[in-house]
C-alpha cells in the first residue's frame, strides 16, 4: 500500500474524516503520519496558489516541500484554537514572496511572463467547470481562461495577492488579512483594485452590453 | 459619495463585507449612476469567473514525492552553519590527538580482538546449539489464520457526506487511506481506500457499498471497487 502513503506509513482510516486542526495537534505531538495527511489534503491547492503567486508553473515542487517542512519546524507556534488554513497560507505566501524577491533583478512582469516553457500554464487553464456560466459569452471558455491567466499576471503584486487569496483560494477577508499581516480593510481595498485591473483587462472579451 | 469612493464599496458589497450604513451609501450612489451600475455588474462577472476556476493542481505522484521528501528531511535534517563550524573545529583538534592515540590504539585493538574473538566464538556455539534444542525441526507454527480479503475503493464525488459514509463502511477493516480535498468548500474530494479484513465480511461490505453507490449515483464522479480473497 506504500504507493498511497508518502512515507510508507499507515494512516488510520478514521483520521481522514477529522479536521485539519485535529491533524495539526497530532503533528504538534510529533506524529508525522498526520503531517502526511495534511500534505495529501493541501498539496494540490497550494500548488495552484504558488503558481498564481509566482507565475512559475514549476515553482510548486520545492515550495510545497519547504512549506510542509516549515509546518513541521514551526508546529509549536500553532495555537490550539487557531484555524489551520490561514496559518498554512501565511507560511506558503511568505515563501512565495521570498521567492519573488530573490528574482528581483528581473522586472516582475518579465519574470512572470518568461517563467516556464510555453504552454506549461495550460495545465491550470482547462479546469474551469463546463457548467460555469459567465456572461463573457463571445469568448470561448479556453480563450477566456487564457486571458484571465494573462490578466492576472499583469496585476501588481499586492493586489494580485488579494485576488489570489480571496477569489481563487476563497479565503475570507479576515483570513486573508491574517495571512498578509494587514487589516481586513486593506484586504478589501487591494481586492477591489485587483478586480478592477481584471475587469478592464477582460473587457475586450465581452460580447456586448449586459442584459 | 463620488464614483471613486463607490468603486471600492462595490467590490466589497459583492462579498457581503460592507456595514449596513456603507452599503446604503454605495447603493444610493449606484442607483443614480449608470456607469457605476455597469462597473458593479462587470465586477460581479469577474468575481464569478475567478471563483469558478478550479485552481487545485493535482499532478499524479507529486503529493507522494513531496511527502517522502519532507519526511526524509525531518528524519535527517541538513546540517546548519553552526553544526558545520563546530565539526570543523572538532576535526582540527581531533587530528592532533589522533596521531598520539594511534600507536596506543593499534596495540589495544590487537589485544581486544583476540579477547572478543574468543568470547564471540564461545557465545556463538552455545547460542546456536541452544536454539536448535529449543526449536526442533517439524514443530508446528501458530494455528492457520482465517481467510482474509483485500481490495481497493476509489471514489470521487462532490459531496462530503459520501466520503464520510464510505469511510464508515470500513470501520471494521484495517488499511491505508488517501483523501484529497480539491476545493475550498471541502466538497469535492477523492478517496482511495486500500483495505484488508476477514473474508466472511466481504458480502456484507459489497452489499453496503452497492447501496451507497446507488443512493449517491448522481454526485459520484468516479467509483472503482475491486476485492480479492486470499
Ligand atoms: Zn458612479
Amino acid at each position: 500500500m506504500s504507493e498511497y502513503a508518502p512515507g510508507n506509513e499507515t494512516v488510520p482510516l478514521d483520521w481522514a474524516s477529522e479536521s485539519d486542526e485535529a491533524q495539526m495537534l497530532r503533528v504538534q505531538a510529533g506524529d508525522t503520519r498526520a503531517l502526511e495527511l495534511l500534505i495529501q489534503r493541501w498539496s494540490p491547492r497550494l500548488a495552484g496558489l504558488f503558481y498564481r503567486l509566482t507565475g512559475d508553473p514549476h515553482a510548486g515542487e520545492d515550495l510545497l516541500q519547504e512549506t510542509f517542512l516549515r509546518v513541521w519546524s514551526a508546529r509549536a507556534s500553532f495555537q490550539r484554537e487557531a484555524r489551520f488554513s490561514p496559518w498554512l497560507h501565511a507560511i506558503a505566501r511568505n515563501l512565495a514572496a521570498d521567492r519573488l524577491r530573490s528574482r528581483e533583478r528581473k522586472p516582475l512582469h518579465r519574470a512572470l511572463s518568461t517563467a516556464g516553457p510555453a504552454g506549461a500554464t495550460t495545465t491550470l487553464l482547462g479546469k474551469i467547470p463546463d457548467s460555469a456560466t459567465t456572461p463573457f459569452a463571445a469568448a470561448s471558455r479556453l480563450e477566456l481562461l487564457a486571458r484571465l491567466d494573462e490578466a492576472l499576471r499583469g496585476v501588481p503584486e499586492p493586489y494580485r495577492e488579494a485576488v489570489v487569496l480571496c477569489d481563487l483560494q476563497r479565503l475570507s477577508y479576515e483570513d486573508a488579512a491574517q495571512v498578509l499581516g494587514v487589516p481586513a480593510k486593506t484586504v478589501s481595498s487591494r481586492l477591489a483594485r485587483g478586480r478592477e485591473h481584471l475587469r478592464t483587462a477582460l473587457a475586450a472579451c465581452r460580447s456586448g452590453p449586459l442584459p | 459619495m463620488n464614483c471613486a469612493e463607490a468603486r471600492e464599496g462595490l467590490s466589497a458589497a459583492l462579498d457581503g463585507a460592507l456595514g449596513a450604513e456603507e452599503l446604503r451609501a454605495v447603493e444610493a450612489h449606484a442607483a443614480s449612476c449608470a456607469e457605476c451600475r455597469r462597473v458593479r455588474d462587470e465586477l460581479a462577472d469577474v468575481r464569478r469567473l475567478l471563483r469558478g476556476v478550479d485552481d487545485a493542481d493535482d499532478v499524479p505522484g507529486r503529493t507522494a514525492a513531496i511527502g517522502r521528501g519532507v519526511l526524509a528531511a525531518i528524519a535527517h535534517p541538513p546540517p546548519t552553519e553552526a553544526d558545520l563550524d563546530r565539526s570543523r573545529a572538532e576535526r582540527s583538534g581531533i587530528a592532533r590527538r589522533m596521531v598520539w592515540t594511534l600507536v596506543g590504539g593499534v596495540v589495544a585493538a590487537v589485544l581486544l580482538s583476540v579477547i572478543v574473538g574468543t568470547a564471540l566464538t564461545i557465545w556463538w556455539v552455545r547460542h546456536w546449539s541452544g536454539l536448535r534444542a529449543a526449536n526442533p525441526p517439524g514443530a508446528s507454527g501458530p494455528a492457520a489464520p482465517a481467510p482474509r480479503s483485500r481490495g481497493r475503493l476509489i471514489v470521487s464525488a462532490k459531496d462530503r457526506g459520501v466520503r464520510d459514509q464510505a469511510l464508515a463502511l470500513f470501520k471494521d477493516w484495517s488499511g491505508d487511506i488517501r483523501v484529497d480535498q480539491a476545493d475550498t468548500d471541502n466538497r469535492l474530494f477523492s478517496l482511495t481506500v486500500d483495505f484488508r479484513g476477514q473474508s466472511d465480511e466481504v458480502e456484507r461490505l459489497k452489499r453496503r457499498l452497492s447501496d451507497l453507490h446507488d443512493a449517491n449515483a448522481s454526485v459520484l464522479m468516479r467509483w472503482e471497487f475491486s476485492i480479492t480473497s486470499d
